[in-house]
């Protein structure tokens, strides 16, 4: 490891589970967040800072006024211009020795294919059912770990999909697909809450990365007002469509809006 | 009537009442939340078999957000 990444990463390093061979782990790893919007915000900053070396991201938004309470990668000057461009020359700025890919595209079943098979690990950090579906879909059929984060005011969930483990996916907690136009512009969101979020996603992320144990078949609530969280149990479903079927399903996720991402 | 805690809350329902009678009599969709009953993430497949009880704990939570 060259001194200049012992030096960045000194206080990371101090910790038993990464030490340098850990560090190593996070150098060579493979990201994909799906959508930089809250959550991909501080998802991405703390997969960069950890020195994740191969950090995707996936959206197709341009930055709107409205984002500002909680996206922290943009500013007032980032208005109207695409998300992704901007994320990654900040993300490129904040950490120049990692490799950051962008990824301008409408998520389709065949980009999503793709696009995913490129990435160790996947973070879904998007705000729609339908791209939800997709990405759990796509990332359980091609046996790629995904986590899962959400928000809602100042709640918030967590969830880590193991394929290759045959763990329960986002499919078992909603199996039934809710009305396309529930996203998240129809309630509120508070910044910090999604910066919370996006963290634990990140975290889940490098603890998978380093071997370490994660929110497989569980699932974790934040409750911001009440200052609790909490972890309980899913149950695979065995008649689940996606985690328990290997035939890809057909429509619902046929709908996928990236544009609301 | 019974009281059961919902979201925190206490909250009064007729005895004998199913959890998605509940729901739809409360206006919530149950493709839009998970539901936790008595600190178990609950199965929709059997949401119309669960009566709820005089204590039963509810916890309705509404998940999609990121972006």
């Amino acid at each position: 490891m060259h001194t200049k990444d012992l030096e960045r990463y000194q206080r990371q390093l101090l910790i038993e589970h990464i030490s340098i061979k850990g560090q190593q782990k996070l150098f060579d790893a493979k990201v994909l967040v799906c959508g930089a919007g809250g959550l991909g915000s501080s998802a991405l900053m703390y997969l960069a800072a950890a020195g994740v070396g191969n950090i995707g991201l996936c959206d197709f938004d341009v930055v709107s006024l409205s984002n500002l309470n909680r996206q922290i990668l943009y500013v007032p000057d980032d208005l109207r211009k695409q998300k992704i461009i901007i994320a990654k020359k900040k993300l490129e700025k904040f950490n120049p020795d990692i490799k950051i890919i962008a990824h301008f595209e409408k998520l389709t079943l065949d980009n999503a294919k793709r696009i995913f098979k490129n990435y160790d690990i996947i973070i879904d950090a998007v705000d729609n059912f339908s791209s939800r579906y997709l990405i759990n879909e796509v990332a359980y059929k091609n046996f790629i770990p995904l986590v899962c984060g959400a928000v809602c005011e100042c709640e918030g969930i967590l969830t880590t999909i193991i394929p290759k483990e045959n763990t329960s996916c986002f499919r078992c907690i909603y199996p039934t697909s809710p009305s396309l136009n529930f996203t998240s512009k129809t309630f509120g969101i508070l910044g910090a809450v999604a910066g919370i979020i996006g963290s634990m996603e990140a975290l889940e992320a490098i603890k998978l990365i380093l071997g370490l144990d994660c929110l497989k078949n569980k699932i974790l609530i934040f409750k911001g007002i009440e200052n609790t969280y909490r972890i309980r149990t899913i149950i695979k479903k065995n008649n689940c469509e996606v985690c328990a079927n290997n035939v890809f399903t057909k429509g619902e996720w046929g709908n996928v809006k990236t544009e609301d991402w | 009537m019974i009281t059961i805690k919902v979201n925190g809350k206490n909250k009064e329902i007729e005895e004998n009442e199913s959890l998605s009678n509940f729901l739809k009599t409360n206006g919530i969709n149950f493709d839009e939340v998970t539901i936790e009953h008595n600190f178990k993430i609950v199965d929709f497949i059997n949401i119309a078999n669960i009566i709820l009880k005089k204590g039963d704990v509810l916890e309705i939570l509404r998940f999609v957000g990121g972006g």
